[in-house]
């Protein structure tokens, strides 16, 4: 009985939000009045590298050249392959837009003489550098590209990545060091403008870590990302997250000063599913939680690190603060977090590194990779479910730190240099 | 018994090394001399895995009876601020009747002050921060202060010294480094992957060798109170 008014309740949440996804996704659909792309060995040889739904404007004495990139697993090293090898238009201004699910994240105007200096070696790395203006603030540029039509788009390909998961846990009497790892087929397409479909398969490989041995769903999301002006970022999540919870999450971001400064809000509305295995604790984890945090963060643009103070409701009607402070080295981030919340406090550090190839094959309908990372965690109280809270999949907000100007600007000087 | 495998990753070293300037990994898994820490930093983004051999002789942790190894992982968040993560187990079963439980050992250092040229450098650092018994289960308690000055001898012999304080500040079961500790480091400029190192640890004078392999691979034996073996083998990524 409990089971089917369970299985009921979850029926009806997903009706419910499949009106609004659908809203969304129609949204996303709508491209009115779009121009024919202009020709020509710009789009020509971005086609040929493998970028995606490619953008390119003319106006008077700029060229305004937008794409998203699926094919270098690092986004500065997309631009700089950009900077480096694209035949530059007939124009004095370049303005370069990198993309993320068909929207503009970044601005990079730089004349076009001070890059043919570079690519003469006229000019060195920090110079060239030195001339571009890294911009988040470019609504004024988003606009010059909006009917543009897309080249080469993403939508409708299967972009299939096998993502590594490992579990741990140290330091038990009776088992000093149980892991669970398993390989994470996870297939993403994107749908239309801002709109990505995430599913996911966990294939248990070996695990001393709990008692689901068997194949399961991971992330089973519907999301909608969307920029509006002012730097602001909004997405919506909905379906089947992390930590065995269903339902929706909405998060939206403002960025001020360039990227340095950026306030959060994140909402969610969830409730247990066991379709990716049983409940580690019915005590916490069978009920619906509304989760709501608001929180500032600050960037540390010489050393590339990201402060941010967050307070509000985790999971579990758990209240309270998380600090953290995440450092990008590169493709590199690491990160460390303090949590003072109702349950108990906790601290701990989790850290990303990638994984090879830096470049992918191109993807024409279906492609299958290595995931761009591996993840990993460590909380000083493993057991806690103080401060805990579900992952619903990579999104516009989560990725915005790769396109953030100062980052962009420190990793493509390193890069550049390392070139030269 | 052979020496021969003994003596290899020495002759391996000696065909092998090259100039490297990075500062030391000690057996503690933070930057020092062989125990006691220094005040040198490692370069910017520096990850080092490592393992550390420790002897039960000087050894509370390990009750004084069993010897005990650290796993560790240390690195330096920002060019002033350095974290390390540890994990030490005793040789023995891990259950409720050995007693014999892993310990963690959260630590950090931080730099108030880089080397001038009359003025040495100063850190400051805290080993073992957190315990989950109040203190009850800190073994390896550290609190300090120290600084180190690096003297050229010629033209080719630079000698690192350092000086310092352990404090002790917090409660703990064993405080790993009280009192006055400090140590040098010699370095010859023809043999810079090789370092001689002589200290006192606020408790035992310690001698041992550091040496650099392929810029990464630091193999550091060490004679503990001039008698013992103990030693750690690390390795440095530079992120």
């Amino acid at each position: 009985m409990i089971v089917v008014k369970l299985c009921l309740s979850h029926l009806l949440f997903l009706i419910r939000f499949s009106v609004v996804v659908v809203l969304f996704f129609l949204a996303g659909c709508l491209s009115l009045n779009a121009q024919k792309p202009p020709t020509g060995s710009t789009l020509h040889w971005m086609e040929s590298q493998g970028f995606e739904n490619i953008q390119i404007s003319i106006e008077s004495d700029t060229a305004f050249i937008a794409w998203e990139n699926r094919i270098y697993r690092y986004e500065v090293l997309a631009i700089k392959e950009i900077l480096e090898g694209v035949p530059l238009p007939p124009t004095s201004v370049c303005v370069f837009m990198p993309k993320y699910t068909r929207i503009a994240m970044l601005s990079l105007l730089v004349s076009t003489a001070d890059l043919e200096s570079f690519r003469n070696s006229v000019i060195g790395a920090d110079e060239l550098i030195g001339k571009i203006k890294f911009k988040q603030d470019m609504d004024q540029w988003i606009s010059r590209i909006e009917k543009v039509e897309s080249s080469n788009r993403s939508t409708g390909k299967v972009d299939l990545s096998i993502v590594p998961i490992i579990r741990y846990q140290l330091g038990q009497f009776n088992d000093p060091f149980r892991t669970k790892f398993s390989l994470a087929p996870t297939a993403e397409v994107h749908l239309a403008k801002g709109v990505k479909f995430t599913g996911q398969a966990l294939i248990p490989v070996e695990n001393s870590f709990d008692n689901d041995n068997g194949v399961t769903a991971g992330l089973l999301t519907l999301s909608k990302n969307v920029r509006l002006q002012d730097n602001l970022f909004l997405t919506t999540t909905a379906g089947y997250f992390t930590r065995r919870r269903l339902g929706i999450d909405m998060q939206m971001k403002n960025y001020f000063m360039n990227g340095r400064m950026g306030l959060n809000i994140v909402l969610g509305y969830t409730m247990p599913s066991t379709i990716s295995g049983s409940l580690e604790s019915e005590f916490h984890e069978d009920d619906n939680y509304l989760t709501s945090r608001i929180g500032l963060d600050y960037r540390v643009a010489r050393y590339d690190l990201v402060c941010s103070l967050d307070y509000g409701y985790f999971l579990y009607n758990d209240e309270g603060w998380r600090g953290e402070i995440l450092r990008q080295f590169g493709e590199v981030k690491i990160g460390l977090f303090g949590i003072n919340a109702t349950t108990s406090r906790n601290a701990g550090f989790y850290f990303s590194a990638p994984i090879i190839p830096r470049r992918y094959k191109k993807l024409k309908t279906l492609r299958i990779r290595p995931a761009r990372h591996i993840d990993l965690g460590y909380r000083f109280r493993g057991l806690s479910y103080s401060g805990r809270s579900y992952f619903s999949g990579e999104n516009i907000i989560t990725k915005s730190i790769e396109f953030n100007p100062d980052f962009v600007r420190n990793q493509l000087l390193k890069e550049l240099k390392a070139e030269k | 018994m052979s020496r021969r495998p003994f003596f290899l990753p020495f002759i391996l070293a000696f065909f092998f090394a090259h100039y490297s300037d990075s500062q030391a990994q000690a057996i503690t898994g933070m930057t020092g001399l062989l125990y006691a820490p220094s005040a040198e930093m490692q370069s910017d983004g520096a990850l080092i895995l490592g393992g550390s051999f420790l002897s039960k002789e000087y050894l509370s942790y390990g009750d004084y009876t069993q010897d005990a190894f650290a796993g560790y992982v240390n690195l330096t968040f920002l060019p002033f601020l350095e974290l390390g993560f540890r994990y030490t187990y005793r040789f023995e079963s891990i259950n409720p009747d050995t007693k014999n439980f892993p310990d963690r050992m959260p630590s950090v250092r931080l730099r108030l002050m880089k080397e001038k040229e009359v003025l040495p450098a100063l850190v400051v650092g805290i080993h073992d921060i957190s315990s989950v018994k109040e203190g009850g289960a800190k073994y390896f308690e550290a609190s300090y202060a120290v600084a180190t000055k690096s003297i050229k001898l010629g033209s080719s012999t630079k000698v690192k010294t350092s000086l310092g304080y352990g404090f002790g500040i917090f409660e703990a079961q064993y405080h790993d480094i009280i009192g006055v500790f400090g140590g040098v480091d010699l370095e010859v400029e023809k043999l810079s992957w090789l370092s001689g190192l002589f200290e006192y640890d606020s408790r035992y004078w310690n001698t041992g060798i550091r040496v650099i392999v392929f810029k990464r691979l630091q193999i550091m034996p060490v004679l503990r109170n001039m008698r013992t073996f103990e030693g750690n083998v690390a390795y440095k990524i530079q992120l």
